[in-house]
């Protein structure tokens, strides 16, 4: 027995010993294995001959003798992506497309939504485990240049883009493209975006002004006026005084309903946003003018004209009390219909408008528009054909807005499918796109003539005259609030037309304190103002200011003018 | 008789008034959630539901029923929970059995409990747990669920507890008797330890049921998403700075469907819910108690 005893022991000590150290080498083989398998990968999937030949014979459109391979991931967007009768992610109109015109084979990695995307990205990303071609946000794009993980586009890109890609790219006047240089090396394509839809509007309820008697605000002192009357004129007619002026959500900024960016650039401070100041760029939100705001802001809240309770209350949480009735005026985006419009259905009484910002010193308001370019399309070093990413950006934009496109079949659909939304990659568009569309849409309502608008632009058109004749359900209502006379997008384009824009003058890719700092800086920002709206001394923002530079928006500050002094 | 005194009636209704609105701010939500789901998407949009639906209507459960993507990963949630308990269930009632042997039983005991202890303090990372499982070929598979999590040691050290708490008479007896570890583990231990085994089973088939972030980075297309991720999904509020694109705007649709994620949340909860009342009746002590004499 003592016997069996010692020997279980020593068999115990024994496996013991070997589970350790499996699990020790455990720890080190992974590394071996991936490198291994993605070289692998890559010869596999790209024959060199091919390549060889590729290079020799070459356009924008130039198909490929020998099919190649392209590896992806996907973001689906925030729902399903839905397909006509057969198709598939894998098999759909530009995936045949990519094949017939270019001889590309489309192998998807991973495919996930929206909202977890960024999550699943910055994993690959960690782990080294990269598709060809992916979708990256900025900060995403400067871990893979600091990880070398980007293939240099810098002679890549000029040789094979086509005129209209070029002209895509180089809308905003090249900063798009220099937000994507490092080091002099282009490392990425920039999805140029025009900036111009982050511009504010205030967004008014308009049943509740007519019973009030009053007009559409211009100026900051119409403004706080009707503030006043929403608060206290009783404007839903129930006898209690439930209703506030302007609604606020507990961020203050960023979100774009219900946020503050706008209140702000009435009085002519631009929060978070850099801009020109004495030659040199200065930070928008510790600038003297947003005190001045504060101040106002402080004002309305002493007067019961802001919830009392906002500080607890998130952008979707005020929706909810906006569609309830609680609120008669918001600082918000273009789309901020969307989120009342089945609201608008219950209640068809309900009526808003968007107006352009209103003016505090007798000059029009200018809006804060930050920088338009948020994704970029980042091309692995280890890519074989990185040229055939080019092309097969040449043939999006050609086919979905360029002279020879067919946006039924490419872009949206008859039946309402959204095939732009299967292409690799997604999310390069002409950045006017939707002005234009804004325009036009107008017209054709004022005019009844829609024979000059594309497909896209018709079914806008077609939405918004249904909500016209009092159909305002799926979204149609919402449309029209975009789209149609008088909607969002005509109030922007119209800042954009008379100059009335101020710009984020900052770039370029986060820079070292930024990424390491801005956070804390936000939050410093949040609670401090929270505090001063709420009652604390308006004087209290001069300590912020110095506070803010301290906690590194001076050394912020000096990267960001050093980055300037280079453009 | 017990004597109720003034203090004891004092402390009896404070108690029940305690005890109920604890329990109320427990069920609340999940009526209010009920309600909603049976409510018109206008009024559940402007929050003017309580726990009473508002303008009663099916439409949410119809949306459901017409949503493929769902039950889709409501059968992968299945599989997942029926393949993975009961190997769990196995792996640690083993581990836990070798483990609770007295020292003089079993040598290297010490040793396999740090062994055991180290990885429930310090974890590899998620990077690091990530490349393992890809790197052994388990991505985009059911396995990448479920071996991973084979072990838990909290749960094996709660079944070890158990198993020392046993009086050591009865295993002695089997021994006479000439049983071997497997019967005594088989015949003896396991039907004396329904309490523990009811509780780690259902620590097990809730940490499977509601983990998330496990189907999001190991599978590779939403349709293999188990429910509690595709449910992320729906649910997550949406990064608004991401909405600056018209595209956006066209799903947005979908945001103001309160009524779709209210009704898909407890459809979820329900098996969770229902699973409860039936390991309710394990949950009782004192098996063992009178089972050894004098």
């Amino acid at each position: 027995m003592k016997k069996l005893v010692k020997l279980f022991k020593s068999v115990a000590v024994f496996t013991l010993a070997i589970v350790m150290s499996a699990s020790l080498i455990g720890c080190a083989k992974p590394e071996n294995t991936t490198k291994e398998s993605s070289t692998k990968d890559n010869t596999t999937t790209t024959p060199s001959a091919s390549s060889e030949e590729a290079t020799a014979a070459d356009g924008p459109f130039e198909k490929y003798p020998e099919p190649i391979i392209i590896t992806s991931v996907k973001n689906l967007g925030a729902g399903s992506l839905d397909f006509p009768e057969g198709d598939s992610i894998e098999n759909n109109v530009w995936t045949r497309k990519y094949k017939e015109d270019l001889n590309i084979d489309i192998d998807l990695l991973w495919t996930t939504n929206e909202q977890q995307y960024d999550q699943k990205l910055n994993i690959a990303i960690t782990s080294n485990d990269l598709p060809d071609i992916m979708v990256v946000k900025n900060t995403q794009l400067k871990m893979m240049y600091e990880n070398d993980q980007l293939m240099d586009m810098t002679e890549i890109l000029p040789k094979y883009w086509a005129d209209f890609t070029r002209e895509v790219l180089e809308a905003d006047g090249g900063d798009g493209l220099k937000s994507a240089t490092f080091d002099g090396k282009l490392m990425a394509i920039p999805a140029v975006g025009t900036g111009l839809m982050s511009c504010k509007v205030l967004w008014v309820r308009t049943d509740w002004l007519e019973k009030l008697g009053l007009e559409a605000p211009k100026t900051v002192e119409d403004m706080l006026k009707v503030s006043d009357a929403f608060t206290n004129r009783d404007p839903d007619g129930n006898g209690v005084k439930d209703t506030f002026g302007l609604a606020v959500h507990k961020d203050l900024f960023d979100g774009g309903y219900a946020s503050l960016e706008g209140f702000f650039n009435a009085y002519n401070a631009y929060p978070n946003i850099w801009i020109k100041k004495d030659n040199a760029l200065a930070y928008g939100t510790i600038q003297p003018e947003a005190k001045t705001a504060l101040a106002a802001l402080q004002d309305l809240y002493a007067k019961g004209q802001i919830d009392p309770e906002f500080g607890v209350k998130d952008a979707n949480k005020v929706n909810e009390e906006v569609g309830a009735g609680k609120f008669g005026m918001f600082f918000g985006d273009f789309w901020n219909m969307a989120w009342l419009n089945d609201v608008k259905v219950e209640h068809p009484e309900m009526e808003w408008i968007p107006i352009a910002i209103p003016s505090y010193d007798g000059s029009p308001a200018k809006a804060g528009k930050s920088f338009g370019t948020g994704s970029y399309i980042a091309i692995n070093k280890n890519c074989k054909n990185p040229e055939a990413i080019v092309k097969m950006i040449n043939l999006q934009l050609e086919k979905s807005y360029g002279a020879t496109a067919e946006p039924t079949v490419y872009n949206i659909t008859p039946e309402g499918y959204g095939p732009y939304a299967y292409a690799i990659p997604t999310g390069l568009e002409p950045g006017m796109k939707n002005f234009t569309a804004a325009e036009k849409v107008t017209e054709a309502i004022k005019t009844g003539d829609s024979s000059k608008l594309n497909a896209e632009e018709k079914n806008y058109y077609d939405m918004s005259m249904l909500a016209i004749s009092g159909d305002y359900k799926n979204n149609n209502w919402h449309q029209l609030k975009m789209f149609g006379p008088d909607g969002s997008l005509t109030v922007i384009n119209k800042y954009w037309a008379d100059g009335n824009v101020v710009s984020d003058a900052f770039y370029g890719a986060p820079t070292e304190t930024m990424a390491e700092k801005l956070s804390t800086l936000k939050k410093q920002t949040l609670t401090d103002f929270t505090a001063i709206i709420m009652g604390a001394s308006i004087d209290d923002f001069d300590k912020f200011v110095t506070n803010w530079g301290n906690l590194g928006g001076k050394a912020m500050t000096d990267e960001v003018n050093a980055w300037y002094a280079e453009q | 008789m017990k004597k109720t005194t003034i203090g004891r009636k004092v402390f009896v209704v404070f108690n029940y008034t305690f005890l109920t609105l604890m329990a109320l701010t427990c069920l609340l939500p999940i009526l209010n959630q009920l309600a909603i789901s049976f409510s018109s998407s206008g009024a559940a949009t402007a929050g003017e539901v309580g726990i009473i639906p508002v303008n009663f209507t099916l439409d949410a459960y119809k949306y459901m029923a017409s949503k493929a993507a769902f039950f889709d990963s409501l059968l992968v949630s299945f599989q997942r929970v029926f393949i993975a308990v009961p190997l769990s269930m196995l792996v640690s009632v083993l581990a836990a059995y070798a483990l609770s042997k007295q020292n003089h039983e079993f040598a290297a005991r010490k040793y396999y409990i740090w062994y055991f202890v180290i990885p429930m303090m310090f974890t590899g990372g998620l990077i690091p747990t990530y490349m393992i499982v890809r790197n052994t070929g388990l991505i985009n598979s059911l396995g990448a669920l479920v071996i991973p999590y084979l072990v838990n040691v909290f749960n094996v050290l709660l079944l070890m507890n158990f198993f020392r708490s046993i009086p050591k008479e009865l295993e002695e007896a089997a021994q006479i008797d000439g049983a071997g570890h497997l019967r005594v583990l088989l015949s003896v231990i396991l039907p004396v330890s329904a309490p523990v085994l009811a509780t780690v089973t259902l620590f097990f088939i809730v940490n499977h049921w509601n983990s998330w972030f496990d189907g999001l980075i190991y599978m590779n297309s939403p349709e293999k998403y188990h429910l509690q991720t595709y449910l992320q999904t729906m649910v997550i509020s949406r990064d608004l700075m991401a909405m600056e694109s018209l595209r956006d705007v066209r799903t947005s649709g979908t945001i103001s469907d309160a009524t779709g994620k209210a009704a898909q949340i407890f459809l979820a909860a329900l098996p969770i819910l229902l699973i409860y009342p039936f390991l309710q009746k394990y949950f009782t002590t004192g098996i063992v108690m009178g089972s050894v004499k004098g």
